[in-house]
């Protein structure tokens, strides 16, 4: 449970908020108070041996609160058992506080939150966040992979965070945000301790009238987290391109992270490619895929020591039995860390609720 | 014989209709580009000119209304729109998903009794307790109306 002092407190504020919604009065207009949530498991079978049967179980669960015409609030927490990531001998359980903030809506071109929220640096992560029934294939790309999965960018901080739509044909929008960063452990946000660090993010997104479903997105972060010997000077640049519609998705992505360190410079960069189409007709419940997945981590950087490379391609089919409800299979070649080639046969069940 | 009267068979008749967009007349809005339209529909845009927050309502999803809104305007099958709306809500940039009326009737009331409201009906169930918008400053009878087909 990585829930510290701080976190704690935002979640009895936020607690203590949903509870006084009444007292906002006729102000709001949507319901209240919303609990909704996901939750999948995954089964996969490898040529290694090394992952076989049920090796992860995910439960995501959030709830929101329209407490007036203007403001709102958040709150999301995961669990999730899993075999894999940075114990792949033992079993772990997580459970995080994902996101909590309240969040004021001016008008379209101006919305704030205040709390932990997600730095959207890193495209797939700020459109799918984290529910895996929302995305196409099983897995999240390595570069979007939470930090406590032993991802490498930072996906989430604490702070302001100012985002809007600016009107116009080229459908423009934008997302700022300060906080605290990453502190010693690229899963570890701190506000207090003497390793909280600054972080500034900034992002563009350009989704044009004239070709309905397209969007094109830049973003970029900027912190000094406090790694153990000094700090670091992290500049991370992410550009990437959607194209959903009609049935068909093209997501891609790439991104360039950047660690100074004295004189020596770290380079993390990562990429990743997905296509998908919807079948007509009779198969309009099936969606095939195919997804492209790379990330090279400087070997001798310390502060990412956890996070593993990854060269792999995977394709599947979706199908979703129901608009709620949701089965993939999944083929998934990739390098193990041996550098063999390793194939992976995956099933995932994922609901919404 | 079976072949030359699937040949001869004519093609079935093509369906056409007409969607208009009605707004209760409290709503401070006469056109909307179909770009617009199709943002408020994936809850892009949340918020009327005067800062009242959108309603926007749909039809089931067998309705031959509701089937040809996604296709033209939204651009997306049901199983996808309504994925969509999960994902906008679990994000926090909606805060309900579109309210679903049973038919054109009840949604033209729904419009008519929540100012904040947007539907679309076909043009045969509008009255005069709601509003119709132009979509590309065109009216629904007008040559080129982007929802008629």
């Amino acid at each position: 449970m990585k829930l510290d002092r701080c976190a704690r407190l935002m979640c009895w504020m936020t607690a203590a908020l949903m509870l006084a919604v009444p007292l906002f009065g006729e102000e709001a207009e949507a319901p209240r108070v919303r609990v909704g949530g996901f939750a999948d498991l995954e089964l996969h079978s490898s040529s290694e041996g090394d992952r076989e049967g049920l090796d992860l179980v995910q439960l995501d669960l959030y709830s929101s609160a329209a407490l007036s015409a203007r403001w709102s609030a958040l709150v999301e927490g995961t669990a999730e058992r899993s075999l894999r990531g940075s114990n792949p001998g033992g079993e772990t359980v997580d459970l995080d506080l994902e996101r909590l903030y309240i969040a004021y809506s001016h008008s379209d071109a101006f919305r704030l939150e205040i709390g932990q929220t997600h730095t959207g640096i890193v495209r797939w992560n700020e459109r799918e966040h984290r529910s895996r029934f929302l995305q196409t294939p099983i897995d999240v790309p390595a570069m979007a992979r939470r930090p406590q999965a032993d991802g490498a960018w930072p996906l989430r901080f604490v702070g302001l965070w100012v985002s809007g739509r600016i009107p116009g044909p080229l459908g423009l929008s934008y997302g700022s945000g300060i906080g605290a960063g990453s502190g010693r452990n690229r899963d570890e946000t701190p506000i207090f301790g003497s390793d909280r660090s600054i972080a500034l993010v900034l992002s563009l997104t350009m989704a044009p009238d004239a070709v309905p479903g397209f969007d094109v997105s830049a973003a970029a972060y900027a912190g000094r987290p406090r790694a153990a010997e000094e700090p670091l000077r992290e500049r991370d640049v992410t550009f990437s391109i959607n194209y959903v519609r009609s049935g068909t998705e093209v997501r891609a992505e790439w991104g360039r992270m950047n660690h100074t360190a004295s004189d020596v410079v770290y380079r993390t960069t990562g990429y990743y490619a997905l296509v998908s189409k919807r079948l007509s007709g009779r198969g309009e419940r099936a969606r095939p895929y195919f997804l492209i997945d790379r990330l090279r981590v400087p070997g001798d950087e310390t502060y990412l020591a956890e996070v593993s490379e990854e060269n792999a391609w995977a394709g599947g089919v979706r199908y979703d039995i129901s608009n709620r409800f949701s089965i993939k299979g999944e083929y998934r070649s990739q390098r193990a860390p041996n550098g063999e080639r390793e194939a992976l046969l995956g099933l995932q069940i994922g609901l919404s609720f | 014989m079976l072949l030359f009267i699937q040949i001869a068979d004519p093609a079935p008749p093509v369906a056409t209709g007409r969607l208009v967009i009605i707004v209760s007349p409290a709503v401070p809005v006469n056109e909307l580009s179909l770009a617009d339209l199709r943002r408020i529909y994936l809850g892009r845009i949340t918020r009327w000119p005067d800062g009242r927050r959108i309603v926007p309502a749909v039809l089931p999803s067998k309705s031959a209304e509701q089937r040809a809104f996604l296709l033209r305007v939204v651009q997306m099958g049901e199983i996808d729109y309504a994925q969509h709306w999960i994902g906008q809500v679990f994000r926090g940039e909606a805060a309900a998903p579109p309210h679903l009326a049973s038919s054109s009737a009840e949604a033209r009331r729904f419009v008519a009794e929540h100012p904040q409201a947007i539907a679309f009906v076909s043009a045969a169930d509008v009255d005069e307790t709601v509003r119709v918008v132009t979509i590309e400053r065109k009216s629904a009878g007008q040559p080129g109306y982007p929802l008629a087909w």
